[in-house]
């Protein structure tokens, strides 16, 4: 298993993936690796462009939280397009998705072998865009698959339309997958939607989503939905704590669950710290 | 006895007679619950209609002499009908014990997540075995997550760079709260 780099002041042509020679981006160093190899991402902004992973690979920042891929509101995403493989991603703030043609964030196979970790990421400014069916922000979905969100940070997704099917969200993570969010913290405030979902689960097939140690928040006036879909699904949450405007809320009862303000410091200045007498603060369970 | 002299009849008496080789490669002749002693490795076997298997027991040879004390029914092999020594237990697993003497050991399964407890002193004690050693340090392991046991923070960082689990406790989120030095008062 080989361990490759990518760097802003990197070059593809003259790099060789180490870390003193660099490439410069994740499409170089995807092309040149092999299954179960290792990408670290040295410091910096990257444009996120669309990427289609059909290997196995560990993609890591060499600094937790020092590493941007910047879709400009444009681009188009990283996918996923293959069965029996495993993406684990660490470390990485991803921002500013295609505002416009459907999903900004899409991983999907229906295999039950496949998985896809994130750890210690960040996700905002992400868009669900009209008239795209299984429209999402971020699109985790299809049969047996799993993903796994530990500390991660979702923030700013945006829903723009919820006129056309069952399945607009900020999140979807549906159709049979299973999906777990850890220490995980969620915040939507949007506007002039109503009864829109920002975390779903299920579209055809039952679903599995568990939260444990989350916090789910909407602090918008306009009401969501935290799970529907066409068949069952299966919504999990404990230690968790899910608040504001929702339609429905899935911690008012379960072990652990708390509905009060989770009082992040500062959600304008995207400041999602707990403040020292948050309810949350000492509230999880071991994981 | 020769190879050749073993037939169907000699098989039948209780026991035939043969080394294992013999025994093993007569496979016609036999019928169904038949059975055969191997006298190279001191083995019984039964054909189970398709072929031989062996009684899983060897024979050791026997004292002459009683046994000290009234019961005269210890083993020469190691198991008796309430006790097994000399043994090596492999590929075994611990199951459930209704058995409160000292030493009896099982796995809980009514506790979430299962555990392995011994009987001691007069009640049953959970068998600590969670932790692991790494750089040095001793790390408590109690799910998924490694805890260092003198602070009882957790190895793993939230996005802050903050222990997940802090004194072994867990807050909500991804940001852990920061640690809060207390000076006490003066």
């Amino acid at each position: 298993m080989a361990t490759y780099y990518i760097a802003t002041t990197g070059d593809d042509s003259t790099g060789d993936g180490s870390s003193a020679l660099p490439w410069l981006t994740i499409s170089k160093a995807y092309t040149e690796s092999s299954g179960s190899d290792t990408i670290y991402i040295k410091d910096g902004t990257y444009d996120w462009i669309t990427q289609t992973f059909e290997k196995s690979l560990y993609i890591k920042a060499v600094n937790d939280g020092s590493v941007i891929f910047d879709g400009g509101g444009t681009t188009r995403p990283w996918i996923n397009n293959n069965n029996s493989i495993f993406i684990e991603i660490t470390g990485i703030e991803f921002k500013n998705g295609a505002t416009t043609g459907g999903w900004s964030f899409k991983w999907h196979k229906n295999d039950s072998d496949y998985y896809c970790k994130f750890t210690n990421c960040i996700f905002h400014d992400l868009y669900s865009i009209s008239g795209v069916e299984n429209d999402g922000g971020i699109w985790t979905v299809n049969a047996g698959g799993y993903f796994y969100f530990d500390s991660c940070l979702f923030y700013d997704l945006h829903c723009v339309d919820n006129t056309a099917n069952n399945s607009w969200a900020g999140i979807i993570t549906g159709r049979g997958s299973n999906t777990e969010f850890s220490s995980c913290s969620l915040y939507f405030n949007e506007s002039g939607l109503n009864s829109f979902k920002y975390l779903t689960v299920s579209q055809n097939v039952a679903t599995v989503c568990i939260l444990k140690n989350t916090i789910i928040q909407n602090d918008g006036d306009a009401i969501a939905r935290i799970s529907g879909g066409t068949a069952g699904y299966t919504i999990t949450p404990t230690y968790t704590c899910q608040n504001g405007n929702w339609t429905t809320n899935s911690c008012e009862t379960g072990t652990g669950n708390i509905t009060t303000d989770p009082l992040f410091v500062d959600t304008t200045l995207a400041n999602f710290e707990l403040q020292l007498d948050s309810p949350c603060v000492s509230s999880g369970t071991l994981l | 006895m020769a190879t050749t002299k073993l037939n169907r009849q000699e098989y039948a008496l209780v026991p035939g007679l043969g080394t294992q080789q013999d025994i093993t490669k007569f496979i016609t002749i036999v019928n169904q619950g038949e059975m055969a002693y191997a006298t190279d490795t001191n083995e019984f076997f039964i054909f189970n209609g398709s072929q031989w298997q062996k009684i899983p027991f060897v024979l050791v040879s026997d004292s002459s002499n009683p046994d000290m004390g009234k019961i005269q029914t210890s083993s020469r092999i190691g198991l008796g009908t309430d006790y097994i020594t000399d043994k090596s237990l492999l590929n075994c697993y611990i199951g459930s014990n209704t058995l409160t003497d000292n030493g009896a050991i099982r796995v809980n399964v009514e506790n979430d997540p299962d555990t392995l407890e011994i009987y001691l002193r007069g009640a049953w004690n959970t068998i600590i075995y969670d932790f692991t050693t790494a750089y040095g340090d001793l790390r408590h392991v109690p799910v998924s997550e490694q805890i260092k046991v003198w602070s009882g923070d957790s190895v793993s960082l939230g996005l802050n760079g903050q222990p997940i689990i802090y004194e072994y406790k867990s807050s909500m989120g991804a940001n852990p709260p920061p640690q809060v030095i207390n000076l006490g008062s003066f």
